[in-house]
């Protein structure tokens, strides 16, 4: 009995042993046939149901101004793109969507067809997100929202032509925002990340891209001077029916400008697709010849060469003189006779400027002009600046160099004028010009005597009194010195100089006994009766002078008796 | 656990007892460290899930921020329109009826 018990246990014993080998065999097969064989694949199908790509989005930065108030705020809008593929136009809500988006259905009918191939045509660009949520909530099977943005310029006209614009992907086109759009602009980053059932994110796994989101950009600019010069600018173009005007606010003692406007303007939010000449910044772009706001360096010249001091006199009579068999003028002769320095820039006498100049080495001149920035672009570093021309040739031809001692056969723009009279406001210390607010001090060049240009200034305070060419230039409260200039406008016909259209420009500082800022004012082609810079330029100087100098809290220096 | 398995194998052919092999000192050490692997096994999952957890709560309050900014963004904008210099002196002039005083007006006091 018990051998014959024993057999079928063994038998069993084994039978068991061989299924659990199989079991366990098949186990380990399935598990090289996962993991080694199929793992590609297995991975594959893993990672596309959890992996995702996302994009992280970078934001435009600001530009703000001196103190911090927004210039220019990128802020996100909806933009609607169908999928021609997968979107049918006879869908029921086209007709909603059509009238969403102020689009006729035959237009978006015509677009989808023209576009059948493709799989990404834009319906409408920067819409009102609060417009783009009911687009979405159609729900229109081919119709998709994207997110991007759009800047918006609170100030409008005022700073147009100085900030520009971007376009509408939001990369700088004009202006500073061109200028400045690799620092504004951020990167948009990209992300491998892993998201669960619900969608949440859960894990990231590498940063295919680096986002980096636009920096702010601080101006130099001052809003309420910039909106204060606008205003006076533009009231000053009406009154004197100008064809257009810039003007520049200048701190002179470190190089910033505080305003720079221009008319005619435009509304950078509502543009026109059509760019015209309302576009430039003038200020910067457009030279013109400087007349006689360029015999303060003539004069300055006089002084560099030591030849001639401020009581220096100087015969001008009889208003006209001859160099090389060709007549220089003055304007207007008052009879003056034999006058010094002072006066010469007071009456503003051509014929004055151009003896001084014609008796000292042309070089000279040429050099004085050079440093003091003219025929060189400042270092706004505006796109488009122009530098102006000074031309070195012409200084040896003395029929050339003596219309150059007031202002003609040169050209410049108004803010290298602003700059040139800023080193005489500033002790003969030039200043880098800078848009952008400084933290530091500016790498500043002492470029004349500061004596030379000292005296330069105090001769141009007759300029404002009684008997000088610009009286309305005069602030209350504030002692002024400054430079009118007239010139002619050059007729493109025929080479020579219109008779009756002009540019009228003044150039001026304040306070004068310790000079902090300066206003360059320029009208360009003004159609009434007045044209001298003394009557057009000088009284929008001179307002927005005294509300720049009370807005920066600059005190008076010409007080009157003591009323208390 | 290929370890313990032998070790309980022996044990049983060997013929000791229960208590003997609790006691003993290598068999002590085993069972300490198959409950610490267990521990440390459960605190991989649980901080893997609590990273995860973490992971979409600073998705979340990163997102709040950038919206946040957006909002910041427009707020801006909203302020500035009102606060354009233009509309101030508009209102300032004609609602409340102020100007500049002449100069002749202003007594400057020297301090």
């Amino acid at each position: 009995m018990r051998v014959v018990r024993e057999k079928p246990l063994i038998w069993r014993y084994w039978g068991i042993i061989a299924i659990l080998l199989i079991a366990g065999a098949g186990l380990v097969w399935r598990m090289i046939y996962l993991t080694v064989l199929n793992r590609e694949f297995l991975q594959e199908q893993g990672n596309a149901r959890t992996l995702r790509v996302i994009n992280v989005p970078a934001y435009r930065g600001m530009i703000r101004d001196r103190n911090g108030e927004p210039l220019a705020i990128s802020t996100p809008v909806d933009a609607v793109w169908i999928n021609p593929q997968a979107f049918n136009v006879d869908t029921p809500g086209v007709t909603q969507l059509a009238s969403l988006l102020e689009l006729p259905v035959g237009d978006i009918r015509q677009r989808a067809a023209k576009n059948k191939t493709r799989e990404f045509v834009y319906l409408k660009r920067g819409i009102d997100p609060t417009l783009g949520q009911r687009v979405a909530s159609l729900k229109i099977p081919g119709v998709f929202l994207q997110r991007e943005y759009r800047r918006f310029y609170p100030e409008g006209e005022v700073a147009a032509h100085l900030l520009g614009f971007t376009n509408i992907d939001d990369k700088g086109q004009e202006g500073l925002e061109l200028a400045y759009n690799q620092w504004l602009a951020g990167v948009p980053g990209r992300k491998q990340v892993i998201k669960d059932r619900l969608g949440h994110t859960v894990a990231e796994v590498k940063t295919l891209r680096v986002p980096h989101p636009g920096h702010d950009l601080v101006l130099s600019i001052d809003r309420r001077i910039q909106y204060l010069a606008y205003r006076e600018l533009k009231a000053g173009l009406q009154q004197f029916q100008a064809k257009s005007g810039s003007a520049i606010v200048l701190d002179v003692k470190t190089g910033e400008v505080l305003a720079m406007v221009n008319q005619p303007s435009y509304n950078p939010n509502n543009r026109a697709a059509k760019r015209d000449s309302s576009y430039r910044n003038r200020a910067a772009t457009d030279v013109f010849e400087p007349g006689s706001t360029i015999k303060t360096f003539s004069i300055v010249n006089a002084l560099v060469s030591g030849k001639y001091q401020p009581d220096s006199k100087i015969d001008i009579s009889p208003g006209r003189m001859v160099v090389d068999n060709r007549v220089v003028r003055d304007e207007h002769y008052h009879g003056h006779g034999i006058i010094d320095l002072s006066t010469i820039l007071a009456v503003s006498s051509n014929v004055g400027v151009a003896k001084a100049t014609l008796s000292l080495p042309p070089e000279q001149f040429y050099e004085v002009l050079h440093a003091v920035g003219f025929g060189e672009l400042t270092e706004s570093n505006f796109p488009g600046e122009s530098a102006g021309v000074l031309d070195k040739e012409h200084f040896w031809q003395p029929f050339i160099l003596a219309t150059m001692s007031f202002g003609y056969g040169m050209s410049a723009t108004l803010l290298q004028l602003a700059q040139a009279y800023g080193i005489l406001a500033n002790n003969g210390v030039k200043n880098p010009i800078s848009l952008v607010r400084l933290d530091s001090s500016p790498k500043s060049v002492q470029v004349l005597e500061p004596l030379v240009a000292q005296q330069a200034l105090s001769m141009l305070e007759s300029v404002i009194r009684q008997g000088g060419t610009a009286p309305l230039a005069k602030v209350p409260g504030y002692r002024v010195t400054g430079k009118t200039g007239t010139s002619r406008l050059l007729n493109e016909k025929d080479g020579g100089y219109h008779k009756d259209r002009h540019n009228g420009t003044f150039v001026g500082i304040a306070p004068a006994s310790n000079p902090r800022l300066l206003v360059a004012v320029w009208m360009h082609d003004p159609r009434g009766k007045q044209y001298y810079a003394g009557a057009i330029a000088a009284p929008i100087f001179a307002k927005i002078m005294g509300d720049a100098l009370r807005l920066m809290n600059v005190p008076p220096d010409e007080v009157g008796p003591a009323k208390i | 656990m290929n370890a313990a398995s032998r070790a309980l194998a022996e044990g049983s052919f060997t013929g000791n007892n229960v208590r003997s092999m609790a006691l003993s000192p290598r068999n002590l050490l085993m069972t300490l460290l198959i409950l610490m692997s267990l521990i440390t096994g459960c605190a991989v999952v649980y901080l893997k899930d609590m990273n995860r957890r973490l992971y979409y709560e600073l998705q979340t309050l990163q997102q709040t921020r950038d919206e946040l900014n957006i909002e910041l963004g427009q707020l801006l904008l909203e302020q500035n329109t009102w606060a354009t210099p233009a509309r101030i002196q508009q209102i300032a002039q004609e609602r409340l009826v102020m100007n500049t005083p002449p100069s002749q007006a202003v007594v400057m006091v020297k301090p």
